[in-house]
């Protein structure tokens, strides 16, 4: 009988070390959200459902769940609307184009993410670009609101996760035969005719994967709602940094945490799901 | 045996090669830089002893540092204010000062407690923009002012342990035993709020950047370099109720508190009181210490409406008020 080689399995153990480090602690959360805290941070033993009858039972703490949801969402189609355009470009121009817009994301991509945001708040704040051309132009009278709000909040979580959507929408475009285009067209399809008809179809399986990236990616922000949110529009990741780190309410931070987690990979479950039918479909047709 | 001398020091048993170290946990921004400049710095060069410092983002922060490590503490000395020290007590995180080690404590106008010592003490106010305000704010009424709409920035309710909620409830007719009329007044104020913030770096950047022109409550240092006579930023001490903030120094349970004592010594001594408070704006606790010229024109002479919060009401009850406070206030 031929020996096994364990080799790739010993260079898996730094992965599974970590993945077990990351367990661990999900565990230990699991476990602290069914307790009770005190104001000093301790915890005490027993098991209760306190903490979630409370999360779920007061309006309130649903609300900073709906519109983290709302934001990821609104934020994850644009990206995609401005992604999927960037991507073929990148994948479709000549080398010259290619390697100026492979560079220009890769540094937004490996740029301090707060410094992005930073940069975000010179463009969309009081005394922002966009506010002090409306003043010059003289087309508004005082500032217009653009941060501290959803808005601006979704822009910043639009242009952080952008590199994400791009990559992983170009990796699939790569791949597409342009052999096929090239039949299509060859029987009398137009350009935008080819592009809905084989391309699209063919890159759903990028569209899938960035689109559920980006999602988790926007839904767990911490960084972009406090810089640009400005308290006035914090999201779940925000309550569960005020409640574990501020407040030392362990438990209540735990049921948030957990409960995101579920409902998230609920809406991660049935979003694989459809794209996995709309993929059968394609290959059937 | 001299590389293994050497291990051994890196994992932290006494090793013959091994540098005298010890680990603090202090603030970052311009407080930190004045730690490393006027404390760390000249007391590595007087004693040898390494200082490493760990920066905490909050008061709480640090706290929820302390307590993740409890079991293997990291930090030899912590700072934070009396409020957060007094949780970390409770939580039997602090070890006891001796005044044997500490002969400087003797020396200090305030006492502190068991586990903790004041270092330096501070006062709170409103920093405003004079270029961008259309009159100079005067009382913590005048955040009401119709004029500032939109402007003002306001503390969450952790910023400086609630403080500011404190003084809006003290100036409606309540304390921090009764925070109902903190709530009827913060109400009235939404119309002024530009937005919330948490941090130090937070209170100076909405002015810094226009987005807010008044911050409701600050603390001195983070703008005394800015006051200079061209400036248009101003601090201004409201004179009813007039706060003053203790920041303490406490040794970490489980570590050695030889040299953190040592080091504590000197924090408290003329010479490290001094280069601290005149950096940044602190009033010197040790007697023989003077403090800064510059904060002559800016503390109050008079200490007529001093109000000494009860820390042991603001810890046990700051979570229900950030509660309240993100419900009727925040209204998120």
């Amino acid at each position: 009988m031929e020996k096994r080689d364990s080799t790739p399995y010993l260079f898996n153990l730094p992965a599974l070390f970590l993945l077990g480090l990351f367990f661990v602690g999900l565990w230990w959360l699991f476990l602290i959200s069914f307790k009770i805290g005190s104001p000093s941070g301790e915890i005490q033993s027993g098991f209760t459902l306190k903490q979630y009858v409370r999360f779920f039972g007061d309006r309130f703490y649903l609300k900073y769940l709906w519109p983290s949801f709302h934001v990821a969402a609104l934020s994850t189609l644009v990206a995609l609307l401005l992604g999927y355009p960037t991507a073929y470009i990148l994948v479709r121009s000549k080398p010259g184009m290619r390697r100026f817009l492979t560079v220009a994301l890769i540094i937004h991509f490996f740029s301090s993410y707060v410094m992005r945001m930073y940069a975000v708040m010179l463009v969309l704040g009081n005394n922002g670009i966009i506010n002090r051309f409306l003043s010059w132009s003289s087309l508004t009278a005082s500032p217009i609101k653009l941060m501290y709000n959803e808005f601006g909040v979704g822009v910043g979580l639009t242009l952080g996760a952008m590199p994400f959507m791009v990559f992983t929408v170009a990796s699939v475009l790569e791949n597409i035969d342009t052999t096929l285009e090239s039949a299509a067209q060859s029987l009398g399809a137009t350009e935008f005719r080819t592009f809905l008809e084989v391309t699209l179809p063919l890159s759903l399986p990028g569209i899938a994967a960035g689109i559920v990236i980006v999602f988790l990616y926007n839904m767990s922000a911490f960084v972009t709602p406090a810089l640009l949110g400005g308290g006035h529009f914090d999201m779940i990741s925000n309550f569960i940094y005020e409640q574990a780190l501020e407040l030392m309410n362990f438990p209540f931070a735990g049921a948030g945490a957990f409960s995101m987690l579920i409902l998230t990979l609920i809406l991660v479950f049935f979003l694989n799901q459809m794209f996995e039918r709309m993929n059968k479909g394609i290959s059937t047709k | 045996m001299l590389v293994l001398g050497c291990i051994m020091g890196m994992s932290g048993a006494t090793g013959f090669c091994q540098e005298k170290e010890i680990v603090v946990m202090t603030y970052g921004g311009v407080w930190g830089d004045s730690f490393k400049n006027n404390i760390a710095e000249p007391f590595t060069k007087k004693t040898g002893i390494k200082v490493n410092i760990v920066t905490q983002l909050t008061n709480r922060d640090g706290l929820t540092k302390l307590m993740a490590q409890k079991e293997n503490p990291q930090i030899d000395v912590w700072t934070a204010d009396d409020a957060t020290h007094a949780l970390a007590a409770e939580r039997g995180l602090l070890t006891s000062l001796s005044e044997k080690a500490i002969p400087n404590l003797a020396l200090s106008k305030h006492k502190g407690t068991e586990t903790s010592a004041v270092w330096y003490t501070f006062i709170p106010g409103i920093f405003y923009r004079s270029d961008k305000v259309p009159f100079e704010p005067k009382t913590w009424e005048d955040l009401w002012d119709g004029r500032l709409k939109g402007k003002v920035a306001v503390p969450e309710t952790v910023y400086t342990s609630a403080r500011f909620m404190v003084v809006v409830s003290l100036i409606n007719g309540g304390s921090e035993k009764n925070m109902d009329p903190c709530f009827s007044k913060l109400a009235s104020l939404k119309p002024n709020i530009a937005m919330f913030y948490r941090t130090d770096a937070e209170s100076i950047k909405f002015l810094e950047s226009g987005e807010a022109t008044v911050c409701a409550m600050g603390l001195l240092p983070n703008v005394y370099k800015l006051l200079e006579k061209d400036s248009p930023y101003r601090f201004v001490v409201p004179p009813k109720p007039q706060l003053i903030i203790f920041n303490n120094m406490a040794l970490v349970k489980g570590r050695d508190p030889k040299l953190g004592s040592e080091l504590i010594n000197y924090m408290l001594s003329v010479e490290a009181q001094e280069a601290h408070c005149s950096a940044i704006g602190l009033i010197p606790v040790n007697k023989n210490a003077k403090a800064p010229e510059k904060l002559r024109h800016i503390v109050p002479q008079k200490w007529d409406n001093l109000y000494l919060i009860n820390l042991d009401v603001v810890n046990q009850d700051i979570g229900k008020w950030t509660e309240r406070f993100n419900k009727e206030i925040k209204g998120l």
